[in-house]
């Protein structure tokens, strides 16, 4: 049985549970257990601002989980990415560390170094077994990895490009390759405005489209927003289909496990991917 | 967004010496200007006016109007560019500086502001209420606990993200 402090961060109880309930879904179906902490944002919204504030509060999150003597993983891309590279730098700068420490004493804490930070697509990686699967879903999926889970690869990295591959051939479907698949989804231009989100997202479709992919399967809440929420959004605009079913790989994998659409959520998903996935099963 | 345009009006030599001393822009100086990060860019594939390597052409060149300008704001922070930069300049970064810069020198988006508003009060970017831990619980999932406000208003007591989303600094 292994244990993480799981990170929610911002997006996903707000307006993406059915990636919370798919993950705690597969998480005790593969007998990984899953606490709670009461975390405030990983600092991503904060950089732009003031990069010293946005390591305070990643180091504030990665205390709770050294106080609790466990690992942190994230569900998101961008929480993930934040936390680590916070966390590889305060590992090596003595300094800095110190100069994040003087202010977290203020709230009665501190950062020691001796967590780790993962992604929960590594976890379920090198926890989900061949024979865990016991329907297969023959479908064409286009894996959408996201920036974050990879770049910038001085700080952050477990393989994921590979890993989100094996674990859809797993599932039974078939890897979909196509134009720019490491290419950002064009979530985080929303703040500024929605069309320049919606144009980004509607190369990615295109190309995903142009290979003959049915499903879409991401690793992050920004991700499937963009595939997911403003595919629905970019087809009213531009006046295509794309057609693709865009899920998290928790639904995709928790389907081949065995659960129940409902106790994955995927009635929440705007491309409705329940019908299709229903189709695909052996 | 208004495009920047290379004019020398307002240059700073002290500029690029700035930039040098926050964090991520140490490595401004070495650009060479050969636009790798600009092809690589997913915000210059649809938007012209984005282009991260006349930012950082017009930082070094010490011309104040990046530090006026809402452009290195459309960053979608990606990392291609920082992944491909063959003098590993680490534009991102750079652009976080110069960002980081601006907000010191009292200049913040609306938008960043509004985005941060919700983290300076509550920790967190949208508030959680009643009817959302009512939906997850409906769901199955745990509730998320209420932030601790008095610890967030602690923590970012008398940095800079403070006095900027408080308000000390100029809308743009």
């Amino acid at each position: 049985m292994s244990e993480y402090l799981y990170f929610p961060g911002c997006n996903i109880p707000y307006r993406e549970n059915q990636y919370e309930l798919s993950a705690r879904a597969v998480a005790k179906k593969l007998g990984v257990e899953l606490r709670g902490a009461n975390f405030i944002c990983c600092g991503l919204n904060i950089e732009p601002i003031d990069e010293f504030a946005s390591l305070l509060f990643s180091a504030r999150n990665i205390a709770l989980a050294e106080e609790q003597e466990l690992p942190l993983v994230a569900l998101c891309n961008g929480c993930y990415k934040t936390l680590r590279v916070a966390d590889r730098k305060l590992k090596k700068d003595e300094r800095l560390r110190a100069r994040v420490n003087e202010k977290l004493a203020e709230i009665g804490r501190e950062y020691r170094g001796r967590s780790e930070v993962y992604h929960f697509l590594d976890v379920v990686s090198s926890e989900l077994k061949p024979e865990h699967i016991v329907r297969k879903v023959e479908l064409r999926v286009a894996p959408f990895t996201g920036c974050h889970s990879t770049r910038p690869s001085e700080y952050v990295g477990f393989g994921a490009e590979e890993k989100l591959r094996e674990l859809i051939r797993l599932c039974g479907a078939k890897v979909v390759r196509y134009t720019d698949m490491d290419k950002c989804c064009g979530a985080p231009l929303l703040a500024l405005g929605e069309e320049l989100g919606v144009s980004i997202a509607r190369q990615r479709l295109l190309s995903m489209k142009a290979r003959g992919a049915e499903a879409a399967v991401t690793m992050c809440p920004f991700c499937q927003v963009s595939l997911d929420t403003l595919q629905v959004k970019a087809e009213q605009e531009f006046g295509e289909r794309y057609g693709i079913a865009s899920m998290y790989i928790t639904q995709l994998i928790g389907i081949a496990l065995g659960l129940k659409p409902e106790e994955l959520g995927l009635g929440e998903n705007k491309t409705k991917p329940e019908a299709l996935l229903k189709g695909a099963l052996r | 967004m208004e495009k920047l345009e290379l004019r020398y009006r307002q240059v700073d030599s002290s500029l690029v010496k700035k930039l040098k001393q926050m964090p991520g822009g140490e490595a401004v100086g070495r650009c060479y200007q050969c636009g790798t990060c600009t092809a690589s860019c997913v915000v210059n594939a649809i938007l012209d006016d984005f282009n991260p390597r006349r930012v950082i052409r017009m930082a070094v060149l010490g011309m104040r109007e990046v530090l006026e300008s809402v452009e290195p704001w459309y960053c979608a922070v990606c990392y291609m560019c920082t992944e491909r930069c063959p003098r590993d300049v680490k534009p991102v970064s750079v652009l976080m500086a110069v960002k980081n810069l601006s907000c010191i020198e009292g200049r913040v988006p609306q938008a960043f502001r509004n985005i941060n508003e919700n983290i300076a009060r509550i920790g967190r970017l949208f508030e959680i209420d009643d009817f959302t831990n009512f939906m997850r619980e409906d769901m199955g999932l745990p509730p998320i606990e209420p932030s601790d406000t008095e610890e967030v208003a602690k923590l970012i007591a008398g940095t800079e993200f403070e006095r900027v989303v408080k308000g000390e600094a100029e809308n743009e």
